[in-house]
């Protein structure tokens, strides 16, 4: 990734969901993840408005699935990883991993 | 509801996050699809869109009440009653700009949808005997304001 292009705290939260969701990594499933894992109420139009600039940045893809009748005929979009973006997700969690090593969380604040 | 909520608020969003929403709001409710499809439409970039169709959603009960009373003046007294306040000119203003925001967003030939939302405002300006000017006035920024929002996030 170039200098300057690091990734943002809500891009790592939906590359470590579709790290974690694997094949079945859409809009809904995304959203649920990272509510879940955070306890953040995610709105969907914030996670596709991040999924669409991480496959401009080309660290994610995505492919059309199959359209359901819960969804008003809908189709899903499903998300994957890059290998660039697996790199750059691996990157900026080492880093962050090395900056809050050694802290004392309770005597922060 | 949430058709009309979709074609409201999210007029051009893709068809992946419109089948998104209804499948959570299968399980949430409506509430919680009032609530996302507003903050879809902002996260979309339709802000334009998303402050007409408010107006227009609110306008539209306040615009009849206030039509409703009027029409009860012209009756009662004399019909130089029947005058625009400040506020049910505002109202008017943003109905006429919705119309012609909404259409322009959704009839794909531009020259369709400016003689279309003209039509639409010259209604509005007959029936409520609005001043034309700012019927007009209106007609453009609202059309003008959606084409290039169309052109920079077709």
């Amino acid at each position: 990734m170039p200098k300057g292009d690091a990734l943002g705290g809500f891009e790592q939260l939906v590359l470590l969901a579709l790290a974690h969701l694997g094949d079945n990594a859409y809009g809904v499933t995304i959203r649920q993840e990272i509510a879940a894992r955070t306890g953040r109420d995610v709105n969907i139009g914030a996670v596709y408005a991040t999924l669409d600039r991480l496959e401009t940045k080309g660290l994610t893809r995505s492919r059309t699935g199959e359209p359901t009748a819960l969804r008003g005929g809908r189709s899903k979009r499903y998300f994957e990883l890059t290998a660039e973006g697996a790199r750059a997700l691996e990157e900026s969690v080492r880093a962050l991993e090395s900056m809050t090593r050694g802290l004392n969380w309770g005597e922060l604040g | 509801m949430t058709k009309l909520l979709f074609a409201v608020f999210l007029p051009n969003a893709p068809a992946h996050l419109l089948g998104d929403l209804e499948e959570e709001a299968a399980a949430n409710g409506p509430l919680w699809l009032l609530r996302h499809t507003l903050t879809a439409a902002y996260h979309q970039t339709q802000l334009l869109e998303t402050a007409a169709a408010t107006a227009f959603l609110l306008a539209l009960p306040l615009t009849l009440a206030l039509e409703l009373r009027r029409y009860a003046l012209t009756l009662i007294y004399f019909r130089e009653s029947a005058h625009f306040t400040p506020a049910s000119l505002t109202i008017l203003t943003l109905l006429a700009a919705t119309l012609a925001a909404l259409q322009v967003r959704a009839l794909p030939n531009p020259r369709l949808a400016i003689i279309a939302a003209t039509i639409s405002s010259a209604t509005i300006a007959h029936i409520t005997n609005a001043p034309q000017i700012l019927t007009a006035a209106t007609l453009l920024g609202g059309s003008l304001a959606t084409l290039q929002r169309k052109r920079i996030n077709p």
